[in-house]
């Protein structure tokens, strides 16, 4: 088989020694430059990642754990799925080790010196000829502050990742580099490709026309109290057509609120509603911000048909990418029955993935399949 | 600078594309919920979202003194 200079890969192993045997093999052909890994929680990530590095000693690796892996072919919750980046597809690319415990801003600051050692001045890096990864920890709520110390250093440069899950035991999650890890932080990787790349988020929400002004909130627990200065539960119950007792995940997962940003939905999900009347969310939203009752549509159609666009702006052909899809989606997935149907989208391409506790771009977002593809 | 929409047409003028003005307008809306795209005529002299959106572009390193350059240079 010709090479296209990504290669995915996949191992149901549960033995994390011979799982990163299995993906070795499966990856070598394109030469990695660069390899990230999306394991089960069950796996010991740092022998994947360590072990991934040995044998590819000239790849930066990065990886975390995750709540289900895919790639363009498979599927399931208790492997590892991975990317490879040969010579083809990448031109430079640098990995670092995000440590979270001393803040956020201060780790990403330390972490970003390896970036600048191989690209200089991040600030002066093209948006069109340069791009991120960036795996975050998550459980302990600090992808906002990651993400923005990242825009603060490279306002210009995209990091596209998601956060790492535990397959819904939110217990712990970790992110690795290089046979390092940590569960209090963020993998890094910004790379130079040498073809045409795009960032595209698909969302399947749009607005209903219902709209409030966040009155009272606390960002740090991620908390809204009022909505244009009436208790939230009662607004918001009240919008879906129940009752403040009625609220549970089906209800939220079926109607999230979120930002309208240049006409599109970002969305940002409730996660449960607390004995003092709030309602907390998987991301943060700020008093003064104007938020919207979003009502959902087809998740696999607006896949395929953001897929399908992002493919026509590249030229006509998917190289492939990796792709980081929401937890959320992933239980309408499963309910419904449509994995197989999902992943079709990627037929034809070299794509890995996994389900993750929130995605990355710009910020934090919830409920999304935020990709970075390749053409 | 005193208004949302100066500083909208400063910072267009100093990245020089609507690609990177979006990118920059994007972070600046998670962080401030300021949408300086869409500017609510209402708000566009609001001394506390001004500044607000002042020191959110601060931290990305897009000063004030910076942006004010760019304008003395727009006029």
């Amino acid at each position: 088989m010709m090479s296209t200079g990504l290669k995915s890969g996949y191992s149901a192993a549960l033995d994390s020694a011979v799982a990163a045997a299995e993906l070795g093999e499966q990856l070598a052909v394109v030469q990695p430059r660069a390899i990230t890994f999306f394991c089960s929680h069950r796996h010991d990530g740092a022998v994947l990642s360590a072990s991934l590095r040995q044998q590819f000693p000239e790849a930066e690796v990065i990886g975390c754990t995750t709540a289900g892996e895919f790639t363009e072919s498979r599927n399931g919750v208790n492997g590892v799925s991975a990317m490879a980046f040969g010579p083809q597809v990448l031109k430079r690319c640098a990995g670092a080790l995000v440590r979270a415990g001393e803040g956020a801003e201060a780790g990403v600051k330390r972490a970003a010196q390896s970036l600048t050692r191989v690209f200089g001045d991040l600030r002066a890096l093209s948006p069109d000829r340069f791009v991120g990864v960036v795996l975050v920890e998550g459980l302990r709520m600090k992808e906002e502050e990651i993400n923005e110390a990242l825009g603060n250093l490279a306002p210009l440069i995209s990091f596209v990742g998601g956060s790492a899950g535990d397959n819904l035991e939110f217990k712990r999650t970790c992110v690795f580099y290089n046979g390092e890890q940590t569960d209090d932080g963020a993998a890094l990787l910004l790379i130079e490709p040498a073809v045409p790349f795009k960032v595209t988020k698909s969302c399947s929400f749009r607005p209903t026309g219902k709209s409030w002004k966040v009155t009272r909130a606390d960002v740090a627990t991620r908390t809204i109290y009022e909505l244009d200065g009436r208790p939230i539960a009662e607004v918001y119950a009240e919008a879906v057509g129940g009752t403040a007792q009625t609220l549970d995940s089906s209800v939220f997962m079926a109607n999230p609120l979120g930002l309208v940003i240049d006409h599109k939905p970002w969305i940002r999900s409730p996660q449960q509603l607390l004995a003092d009347g709030g309602l907390r969310f998987y991301c943060q939203v700020l008093p003064g911000m104007e938020i919207h009752l979003m009502q959902s549509t087809d998740l696999v159609k607006e896949t395929h048909q953001a897929l399908a666009a992002a493919t026509t702006e590249l030229g006509g052909t998917l190289r492939g990418g990796l792709a980081f899809n929401c937890i959320l989606r992933r239980l309408e997935l499963d309910a419904k029955d449509l994995h197989g149907t999902f992943y079709q989208g990627f037929r034809g391409s070299q794509t890995a993935g996994f389900h993750t506790y929130g995605e990355s771009w710009l910020g934090h977002i919830n409920q999304t399949l935020t990709a970075l593809l390749f053409g | 600078m005193k208004s949302l929409s100066q500083i909208q047409r400063t910072l267009l003028s100093a990245l020089g594309s609507q690609a990177m003005f979006s990118l920059v307008n994007t972070r600046l809306i998670l962080r401030t919920g300021v949408d300086l795209a869409s500017i609510v005529p209402a708000q566009d002299a609001d001394a506390a979202l001004v500044t607000k959106v002042l020191t959110a572009l601060q931290a990305m390193g897009y000063s004030q003194q910076a942006l004010n350059v760019v304008a003395q240079r727009g006029k």
